[in-house]
């Protein structure tokens, strides 16, 4: 272990092939980081790991937690790691990031209407029609149906990666049920608690108004003929392992929380039971998925759903956030033109960039992805779950050779991508009571009702835990920190 | 015009009480151009209200929610049904290269997907070797049609019980009998198989006629011909749907059209018995 | 509020209030025993035995001291233990988390997370007097959050009526098992005279203890001891205080104090009336007899109301 007497930071190692949020090059942190860094610096490890220790068994105290289920053993309860080194983003960055994220999702709800009424960028060929129509997440239940104001994705959830050249891009589009909103929220909270000199130093954006606008956003969506909607948040139940954040966000917006069981359809009403008898409800926020929500519709074993909310919604006499059928928009085979999408339905330019795709069928781009397959990622169009993909700078000579003949004999069945690697940032290891650069990622939330647009300012940063590793999910030993926008 | 009395009842017993049930039932004849429903009525065994909702095709469904325990479900419905009479011979008004032509429009596809998608209850099996008809655009899609509708009609036995209701077609062309439903599907897999669209219809048949499967609720098959619209295909009875066929609902397959779904809390098994009495005057 | 919440509420409150009798009378129990001057009392099998009874073990000889204290305690595989309830409890402390208050929550779940980290090995060998200290303790921190963080609505009312639901049950057991104890002892002969430690025993495994002090100032008796846990209304822990308790809070999710003799709020009324009216001499000879009318109205109340408020 080396010593600390120079502050806790000083021992942190660049790592050379991504780009590190903290720092430049040369090991000086970058302008909007210097008075963060100076302040970790002035903490002793003795100190650090103290209050380090206080937030975790606050979290555990507060039942912010995920369960971890494994055979014949009681469900292991587990707190989202949070480290305590927050990410920063300068205004005029995020301006960009926020400007880009409204653009794209007001271009998804246009492009998904289009898809369930006229299909007008079908039949203009700029999005094949076949890979709409085969889509499981592609409902016909929702053909023809415009739900209330238009709005399919009232919340939806964008990840955004930072490159190696220092520009943001979008690794996919949560258009479902995204989740991770209190998560941002609790870990402000904590940080406040305890590093609250943190803040005299810097002035982040306040983020605790999201449930508020939240909730105003589901009242602007409410059905036609109700003054006053009752609100509630649908949950599949306690243990699903987002139920923190479902009786969170159910708490903070002062609705109900209610499983499938607590409702029923009647004449194409919603109604809840309470224990004065049965009370209509309006608009649902639903955290159950669209293959469960109403089992005489879609799945019949299904335990989680309402018999007959499928027609009530059709009758337009209750409004699910988000609507059912959203999926079909975040499927990785859309993901590719939504760049286009953004053009079709807006005219402009897309703000944020999407991973390049280049398709080996056309000429020009055929040519650069074969001389220059070692910087690219080649993939089949027609097969999922990782097959048939080949990473160039892991392949041999005799390799990418190989994959050469294979794009020559069958153009048509390749697309390649460059390798995009995840930025870094200072993270505190545990084992190593040291910090050390881990791969982080963004998930920005934004939220569209009647006429009104919003994005929490700044978001979920995650972060991989496991040295080299680039899956962030909570799931795989992820863990996240406080993301601050500055003011 | 003729004139229909229909009667129709369900009865379902179970073996233990139900908790909480909800019914969605699909049986009210359609109103359309061809045929007009009159003197509707309909009731239940339990003490709720039944209510009349649409489904996404836009026909009606009897919606029913009850909370009293109860071990036996009876439904009644009678309605009188003026039918055009029809002649289904029509002429196309498109020679065979223009009406190829229309359906190879990818426009036409798109309009009509809903219609071309094979579902799970019409998919046909990949290594099909089975003597089909041959569709081409030297021949009118009419006559393709009907050459198809009695290819099955002489390919499937036609035979209660021996198939369910979740029967794929791999397994109905493997032991080569069915009900009506697999008739039905049957046909629309071909006609999707060939760019036409086509769609599952359940309905009631003239049980004074005595066709095959008026004893029930009937299935048959409509398929879009372009310049002539939607044309029935009964491949039971190797017929044209005319004026003895009663409609009720049409959908991409069964799922669409079942005549009850219900939700019930409930264990043990069910005793379900549908009877129909269909007459013209 | 929803029924199914209600019903989560409801048991919240039965199974806190279960956990604390349950850790109290073993605590009392077990440690009075320790210089007991009457050898059946002192006698150990006697007195894990009486434990057994009250905490509703019924299929375990008690020979092994530890593993009685492991089964009553923290035996994750018997429902009836202490962490089980107290699990339990948390579970629809769970399922109704955005109807109580944020302070509420955390005080249960650090309830939970103190019990369910506590060490086997500790608790059996020294750790038994602190284990049962810790959970009498956090039960008054979740008691003070529910009467001080909660919108006394009916969400809360819900919750009391369930705790003294549970209190009534509790007591009854209580003075039954410690009944049974000195009849056992009286069976074999001991003076009046020494039995004064027995009802003090009794009174301790309620909590009673102080209070009944102060309002006799003087030395516990038969009498003296079942009237004030039955029918002394001013004490907490009483039969006749917990009855006042479920009609009070009952009035507060039916406001309709209704005349007709089937009604939850009749029969709750009705045996009001009856303890406030009752006199030790008129029951002292069918103790039982009151005590067991008592338990089955209560029960039955119970299963109204969750027919009639909590099913969903």
């Amino acid at each position: 272990m080396k010593n600390h007497t120079n502050g806790i930071l000083d021992s942190y190692t660049l790592g050379n092939t991504h780009y590190d949020e903290v720092y430049t090059g040369s090991k000086q942190p970058r302008n909007h980081y210097t008075s963060m860094v100076e302040r970790f610096n002035q903490l002793s490890l003795k100190d650090f790991e103290r209050i380090n220790n206080e937030v975790k068994t606050a979290f555990l105290n507060q039942g912010i937690t995920f369960a971890v289920y494994a055979e014949d053993k009681k469900p292991d309860e587990r707190i989202f790691p949070f480290d305590l080194f927050p990410r920063i983003i300068p205004n005029e960055e995020w301006i960009h990031l926020e400007n880009g994220v409204i653009q794209r999702n007001r271009a998804i709800n246009l492009f998904l209407h289009d898809i369930y009424h006229q299909k007008k960028i079908l039949k203009d060929k700029v999005v094949p029609a076949d890979l709409i129509f085969s889509s499981k997440n592609y409902l016909k239940e929702m053909v023809d149906f415009t739900p209330e104001a238009g709005i399919y994705t009232h919340i939806s959830g964008t990840d955004l990666i930072k490159h190696t050249n220092g520009q943001y891009y979008i690794l996919e589009d949560n258009l479902r049920c995204p989740s991770g909103v209190s998560y941002v929220l609790s870990n402000r909270v904590a940080l406040k608690k305890s590093l609250f000199d943190l803040f005299d130093k810097l002035k982040t954006k306040a983020i605790y108004h999201y449930p508020e606008h939240l909730l105003e956003m589901l009242k602007s969506v409410k059905p036609k003929n109700v003054d006053n909607p009752t609100i509630v948040v649908v949950t599949p139940g306690m243990y699903n392992s987002a139920y923190f954040e479902h009786s969170f966000l159910a708490q903070k917006m002062g609705v109900q929380l209610v499983e499938g069981r607590d409702l029923f359809v009647e004449k194409d009403f919603v109604y809840m039971k309470t224990i004065y008898g049965p009370i209509k409800v309006d608009v649902i926020y639903r955290r159950v998925d669209d293959e469960f929500i109403d089992p005489l519709c879609f799945r019949k074993d299904s335990m989680l759903g309402v018999a007959g909310l499928m027609n009530a919604y059709r009758a337009g006499n209750v409004t699910l956030a988000n609507a059912p059928g959203t999926g079909v928009a975040d499927d990785k085979a859309v993901y590719h033109y939504v760049p286009d999408i953004i053009k079709y339905y807006l005219n402009e330019t897309p703000i944020l960039n999407n991973v390049e795709t280049f398709h080996c069928e056309k000429e020009s781009e055929g040519k650069y992805v074969l001389d220059n397959i070692d910087k690219l990622v080649v993939k089949p169009v027609d097969e999922s779950g990782g097959y048939g993909i080949t990473i160039g700078n892991r392949l041999t000579k005799a390799e990418i050779e190989e994959v050469k003949v294979r794009i020559k004999s069958n153009p048509r069945k390749y697309i390649a991508q460059p390798i995009m690697s995840l930025s870094v940032h200072a993270t505190f290891i545990e084992e190593s009571k040291e910090f050390e650069p881990r791969h982080i990622d963004l998930r920005t939330f934004c939220l569209m009702g009647k006429d009104s647009e919003y994005v929490l300012k700044g978001g979920l940063t995650r972060v991989a835990l496991k040295k080299g590793n680039l899956i962030v999910n909570s799931s795989q030993g992820g863990g996240s920190k406080d993301t601050w926008v500055l003011d | 015009m003729i004139e229909f009395d229909l009667q129709y009842i369900i009865e379902n017993k179970y073996e233990n009480p139900v908790r909480k049930a909800n019914f969605q039932l699909l049986v009210i004849p359609d109103s359309n151009k061809e045929q007009k429903v009159r003197d509707l009525k309909f009731s239940c065994s339990g003490s709720q209200e039944m209510h009349i909702s649409k489904n996404i095709f836009g026909f009606k469904t009897i919606q029913y929610y009850i909370d009293k325990p109860f071990s036996e479900f009876r439904f009644k419905l009678s309605a009188k049904i003026d039918r055009n009479e029809l002649n289904p011979f029509i002429l196309s008004p498109l020679t065979p290269f223009e009406e190829f032509q229309q359906i190879q429009l990818s426009d036409f596809y798109i309009d009509n997907y809903l219609f071309l998608s094979p579902t799970d209850l019409t998919r046909l099996p990949v290594d099909l070797d089975l003597p089909f008809p041959v569709y081409s655009d030297e021949i009118q899609i009419f006559d393709f049609l009907i050459e198809l509708n009695s290819y099955i009609f002489g390919l499937l036995t036609y035979s209660p019980e021996s198939t369910t209701i979740n029967t794929r077609i791999e397994e109905v062309l493997l032991i080569k009998r069915g009900v009506c439903q697999d008739f039905a599907h049957l046909f629309v897999s071909v006609c999707r198989k060939n760019k036409i669209p086509a769609r599952y219809v359940s309905g009631f048949l003239n049980q004074g006629a005595e066709f095959i499967g008026s004893s029930q609720l009937h299935a048959w098959a409509e398929a879009l011909i372009p310049g002539i619209g939607w044309v029935g295909f009964d491949s039971t009875n190797n017929l044209l749907a005319d004026h003895h066929y009663l409609k009720i609902a049409h959908g991409t397959d069964y799922q669409d059209c079942s005549p009850i779904i219900g939700v019930l809390e409930s264990s043990g098994t069910q005793r379900s018995i549908h009877s129909v009495t269909i007459t013209n005057q | 509020m929803l029924s199914r919440v209600a019903n989560n509420l409801y048991w919240m409150g039965r199974y806190i209030e279960r956990a604390e009798h349950f850790a109290r009378y073993s605590k009392e129990i077990y440690f009075s025993s320790l210089d007991a001057p009457i050898m059946e009392t002192y006698d150990r099998k006697f007195v894990l035995e009486s434990m057994l009874y009250m905490t509703g073990i019924f299929d375990m000889d008690a020979e092994n001291e530890k593993d009685v204290l492991f089964k009553i305690g923290l035996d994750t595989e018997n429902p009836n233990s202490i962490i089980s309830i107290l699990n339990v409890a948390r579970e629809n402390a769970r399922g109704a988390r955005n109807a109580i208050s944020t302070d509420l929550w955390e005080a249960i779940n650090k309830y939970y997370h103190l019990v369910n980290n506590y060490s086997v090995e500790t608790y059996i060998s020294t750790g038994f007097y602190d284990l049962t200290q810790i959970i009498l303790e956090q039960t008054s921190i979740v008691q003070g959050k529910i009467s001080g963080t909660l919108l006394h609505d009916e969400e809360w009312a819900i919750i009391l009526v369930g705790m003294h639901i549970e209190r009534v049950i509790q007591v009854i057991k209580i003075i039954n098992s410690k009944l049974h104890d000195i009849y056992k002892i009286e069976l074999a002969g001991h003076p009046v005279t020494d039995m004064s430690f027995e009802w003090t025993t009794m009174l301790r495994c309620t909590e009673s203890f102080d209070m009944n002090r102060k309002f006799y100032r003087s030395i516990p008796n038969r009498e003296q001891v079942l009237e004030f846990i039955m029918l002394n209304p001013q004490c907490p822990r009483s039969i006749a205080h917990s009855v006042n308790g479920i009609q009070k809070y009952l009035l507060k999710l039916n406001s309709d104090d209704s005349i007709d003799a089937r009604s939850i709020t009749f029969k709750i009324g009705k045996l009001c009336a009856q303890y406030k009216y009752l006199t030790f001499e008129e029951y002292k000879d069918d103790i039982y007899g009151l005590l067991n009318s008592t338990q089955d109205l209560v029960m039955e109340i119970s299963s109204e109301l969750e027919k009639k408020y909590l099913s969903f």
